[in-house]
């Protein structure tokens, strides 16, 4: 019997309404029920999130700009400051006591009802309150109406009173029509590299589900997305490799090595002149039609190679990073180039099908435009992936596709009153997640529409939180090495050996991590990873990569990492330091050819 | 007049006899606060003071305290003073029970 005052006022506890500023209008639990207090979240965790009605009210009464409601609040927050050490003083008054303990509860119960009572004397309205439910109590008390077992003391009768008070006062401003109008929506999003889209939360919109994604946590084989990258990674470092052993030769030479319709260009044109040249002693008929177009033909075709040269030829004076200055002017080129083509070969193809079929230097003439178009596709595919992708090393991340605001008519709309106090996200079924995404979970108000103005919505607050694998997992990571054999037998030297101290090579580990669920600047900064390191570099430089095994740390979120391994084809180890770049690599890549 | 109640080891609230107001606050809340410390109403009248002097705290001092202003004072359980309601005054329940509380401090004890 002696808790039973303990548990009537536990039920009163959280009534009042916070004054700390950090108050959220939303809370997250985990499925275990625990609280999220250091925005960190398991990336597949199932979460429950908690409206706090409290914490809203405030957002609530600055939105609607109505002087009753603020009145009502400025009380509520009066009663909430001498309310706050509730819990305490319920506590010090119900403790049992050891011997030889008592002056330890007495200071502690003595440091909260201080407290409380000097909040009290710092209103004197709240005093003379105060005074009249404490002089209410000892008159009950006196006529034997109160009951002893659950108010056993006056000042448990008071918070109990000034409790009631606080929650009249919060039942009134709901009631407030400016405040019941305001429409609430909750919602969720999850932004990450790629974007943002929307999370759907059960009992807050109508939106569906987002793929299952499931992130693993025992990676144990190298997804296709790691051998894409590990391809890649792979022309990367055989380029990388060509630049040192060139002492840095401009890496657009490969492409123009690669540039083989040119070459094409000036067989045809040439060709082209002799059947002009030649063209009373080979067309017998509609000879003013051919004549005519092949004329044409022939300033198209001299056009073209002009444009082909200059492509080139812009190549050639401008730098790498240029390149990307003139992304535009090469397309432009291109498009140009493609519709000369396309016109001189529809001229070819409109000439009468006997002389195009019969007439073995205007055939040879359609067959080498055909030739020279399909290289001319390759060189146009060639070139515009080499734009991209240097224009990808400058620019890191794409350009972020935000359209999840437009969805947020989904939402569903509450007021204050049929406001659910729990939604539910399953982070499973929100699409593919990467560490440290990070979940965002938006409180919006609306007015009511009126005569003068449609109602808006306005964002009262944004509750981030990042998104990570918790605790001991494994994944796979893609990298570019620089190895350093070392130990090298004396007959390995020389020409089938390499010459440089480094050489790049594409290395695939699989790292084993911990996930911190409390620092967020471990997660995202430090992030030591350790494991094994499979690399395969060409010591011997025959063209055919060798295989290297090892261990590896690393750190910074694996964009550093350092190691030791051994190239079994050589038998040479080596150390190696390894940089992840911090962007995605193209597959194109691979399309330009170093030798 | 309860002058011995200072020989105790509880808290104590000095109120004049005939000051009923105080006397009642002080009586009612006496029989609050936590388990294990008793809480004692001394009814005095104007000439016990000195008495009531010697009885405090060897630490502490009076030189400040004008004991003719003095409505109400609080002892913490060894006979500290750790607060006093002057004349004048407004005296209620809460006034009454900070001054009980701040005899539990154990800056007094």
């Amino acid at each position: 019997m002696k808790y039973t005052y303990v548990h009537y006022l536990s039920i009163l506890i959280f009534i009042g309404i916070s004054c700390r500023s950090e108050a959220q209008t939303v809370k997250l639990y985990t499925a275990d029920g625990d609280s999220i207090t250091n925005r960190i979240i398991d990336i597949n965790s199932s979460l429950t999130v908690k409206v706090q009605k409290n914490e809203l009210l405030p957002y609530l009464v600055k939105y609607a700009k109505d002087p009753v409601s603020d009145q009502l609040l400025n009380e509520i927050h009066t009663l909430n400051a001498v309310l706050k050490n509730q819990v305490q003083i319920q506590e010090s008054l119900s403790a049992e006591i050891q011997p030889g303990h008592e002056m330890e509860v007495l200071a502690n119960y003595s440091k909260y009802i201080v407290e409380f009572y000097q909040a009290i004397l710092s209103d004197p309205e709240t005093e003379k309150l105060a005074d009249d439910i404490m002089s209410e109590y000892y008159r009950l008390k006196g006529e034997g109406k109160i009951d002893l077992e659950v108010f056993p003391q006056s000042e448990l009768y008071l918070i109990h009173k000034l409790t009631e008070l606080s929650q009249t006062r919060k039942s009134k401003i709901q009631q407030l029509e400016s405040i019941s109008g305001i429409k609430i929506k909750l919602l969720a999003f999850l932004s990450n590299k790629q974007g943002k889209n929307r999370v759907h939360i059960e009992n807050f919109d109508n939106i569906s589900n987002d793929e299952f994604y499931e992130v693993e946590r025992w990676v144990t084989n190298f997804s296709e997305e790691d051998k894409t990258t590990f391809e890649n990674t792979k022309s990367l470092a055989t380029k990388l490799n060509t630049l040192i052993s060139t002492n840095g030769e401009n890496l657009t030479q490969n492409v123009l090595a690669s540039i083989k319709s040119l070459q094409c260009f000036k067989v045809l044109l040439d060709t082209l002149n002799s059947v002009v040249r030649d063209k009373e002693m080979i067309i017998s008929q509609n000879r003013e039609f051919v004549n005519q177009n092949l004329d044409s033909g022939l300033a198209e075709m001299e056009t073209l190679f002009v444009d082909m040269k200059n492509l080139t030829g812009s190549f050639e004076s401008y730098s790498d990073n240029e390149i990307l200055f003139y992304n535009s002017i090469i397309n432009q080129a291109t498009n140009k180039m493609t519709q000369t083509l396309s016109s001189f070969k529809e001229r070819l193809h409109n000439f009468p099908a006997a002389l195009r079929n019969n007439n073995s230097r205007i055939a040879g003439l359609v067959t080498m435009a055909d030739e020279c178009t399909e290289i001319f596709q390759r060189d146009v595919t060639s070139i515009s992936n080499l734009v991209s992708w240097i224009s990808g090393m400058f620019k890191p991340f794409k350009d972020i596709s935000d359209n999840s605001e437009e969805l947020s008519e989904s939402a569903l709309e509450f007021s204050i009153d049929n406001l659910p106090e729990s939604g539910f996200i399953e982070m499973v079924s929100s699409g593919k997640r990467e560490n440290g995404d990070e979940l965002q979970i938006k409180t919006v108000f609306k007015k009511p529409d009126s005569d003068d103005e449609p109602g808006n919505d306005e964002v009262v607050e944004i509750n981030k939180f990042k998104l990570y694998q918790t605790g001991f997992y494994s994944t796979t990571k893609i990298s570019l090495i620089l190895a350093h054999p070392y130990n090298i037998p004396e007959l390995d030297q020389g020409e089938n050996f390499l010459e440089t101290k480094f050489q790049f090579a594409p290395a695939a580990s699989l790292l084993f991590k911990y996930g911190s669920k409390r620092s967020v600047t471990y997660n995202d900064f430090w992030n030591i990873g350790f494991g094994i390191n499979f690399s395969s570099p060409d010591f011997n430089l025959d063209g055919q990569p060798e295989f290297g095994a090892g261990l590896i740390v690393t750190t910074l979120k694996d964009y550093v990492s350092a190691g030791w391994s051994y190239n079994f084809g050589q038998d040479v180890p080596f150390v190696f330091i390894g940089l992840t770049i911090p962007v995605g690599i193209p597959g194109p890549v691979n399309t330009v050819q170093s030798e | 007049m309860g002058l011995e109640k200072l020989d105790t080891n509880g808290i104590k609230m000095i109120v004049y006899a005939d000051d009923h107001e105080a006397v009642e606050r002080a009586t009612n809340l006496s029989s609050e606060g936590p388990a294990g410390t008793e809480r004692f109403v001394v009814e005095i009248t104007q000439g016990d003071w000195q008495a009531i002097k010697n009885k405090l705290h060897p630490d502490q001092t009076t030189d400040q305290i004008n004991f003719e202003e003095v409505r109400v004072m609080a002892l913490s359980t060894i006979n500290k003073i750790a607060d006093i309601i002057k004349k004048g005054d407004f005296l209620s329940y809460p006034r009454v029970g900070l001054a009980y509380g701040k005899s539990g401090l154990s800056e007094f004890n």
